[in-house]
């Protein structure tokens, strides 16, 4: 397959894996790919639980020896009811990754 | 200006409903007891849970797309053995390969579930669901584990239900609150889940290495650590 195809597919295959995932995968690999266990990554529970809270998701594969990172980018999704409202996709994306990226003391120093 | 007042009161009573029915319809909750059954040399003995899930309606702002969140709160359903050990029926399924608890929870006491989750709960938190407990299919049972030590959290190994003599698994819609305190029996539970993303990691780099006991966390025992 040409890489740039792999690379494509696995951009979009971090939608795919974890907590809220599109399409429901539980293949360790994909084509040649190897899904790398994030376990292994040191990623425990609490770790875990941080990343849903702040909307955050990455996996990492391996391929032809490269080792490749694929991560979730802004996700749209709003919840519509007032009591999840702040629980939404886009909200916490805004508050835990754009401020922060933004330089927003208050943000950083949450992390 | 009692008028004005009676008017504004009116109209602030109007919004709170309008919106409490507007969570009602885009946040739809209900709860539900799983109890495990077993048939043991002793005679039958069965150990339940009472969980919640909450559906959420999302709009991609992009696409225009609509999805549903779900939410799942509660713990594993501990079934204490009559030989001093404790069979626990954790959240997530035995078969990876198909639905997600919360998805075969709503399609055993929704008869009209048809993938709209959101409907699907709300159907069942106004009780238009099944009545009574309605028994899980084999293949959509639960994870069942048991620990060869239950002080020690890598003894944890998968069980087979007819093995160990389960004799169905049910679910019930309830107003009980939800079960609270596993922690009592598996003291570790928080402090593995601190230190490590399984119970019994398989050590291996790669995920296909891994078997489902190796993918088991301590948050398929309490949905509420570290919130």
């Amino acid at each position: 397959m040409n890489r740039d195809l792999l690379l494509a597919i696995l951009a979009m295959d971090a939608y795919n894996r974890g907590y809220g995932a599109g399409i429901k995968l539980d293949s360790g690999t994909l084509g040649k790919a190897n899904l790398i266990d994030p376990i292994s990554l040191g990623i425990d529970d609490e770790k875990y639980k941080v990343w849903q809270d702040a909307g955050f998701y990455a996996i990492a594969y391996e391929y032809n020896g490269e080792t490749i990172i694929s991560y979730r980018g802004t996700n749209f999704k709003v919840n519509w009811s007032p009591s999840t409202f702040l629980d939404s996709p886009i909200i916490k994306d805004a508050v835990n990754g754009w401020s922060v990226g933004g330089g927003i003391a208050g943000a950083q120093a949450g992390l | 200006m009692m008028a004005r007042r009676g008017v504004l009161a009116t109209l602030a009573g109007a919004a709170a409903a309008l919106l409490g029915g507007c969570d009602w319809s885009l946040a739809p909750s209900f709860r539900f007891r799983m109890t495990v059954e077993v048939q043991t040399p002793q005679g039958p003995v069965s150990g339940s849970s009472v969980l919640e899930i909450q559906a959420n309606r999302q709009t991609d702002l992009m696409t225009g797309g609509n999805t549903v969140g779900v939410d799942l709160t509660g713990e594993a359903v501990a079934v204490d053995l009559p030989d001093g050990r404790t069979l626990f029926a954790v959240l997530r399924l035995a078969d990876q390969k198909i639905d997600d608890l919360p998805t075969v929870v709503m399609k055993t006491l929704d008869p009209q579930f048809d993938y709209d989750r959101a409907d699907s709960a709300m159907r069942i938190a106004r009780g238009r669901g099944a009545e009574g407990p309605v028994a899980l299919s084999p293949e959509a049972y639960p994870l069942l584990v048991m620990f060869a030590d239950i002080a020690d959290p890598t003894s944890v190994e998968r069980v087979d239900p007819a093995a160990i003599g389960v004799t169905r698994i049910t679910l019930e819609t309830t107003d009980d609150p939800v079960t609270t305190g596993i922690e009592r029996r598996l003291a570790w539970l928080e402090a593995v889940g601190r230190e490590r993303g399984a119970l019994k990691p398989s050590h291996s780099r790669y995920l296909k290495d891994a078997k489902l006991i190796n993918r088991v966390r301590a948050t398929d025992f309490n949905t509420e650590l570290f919130k």
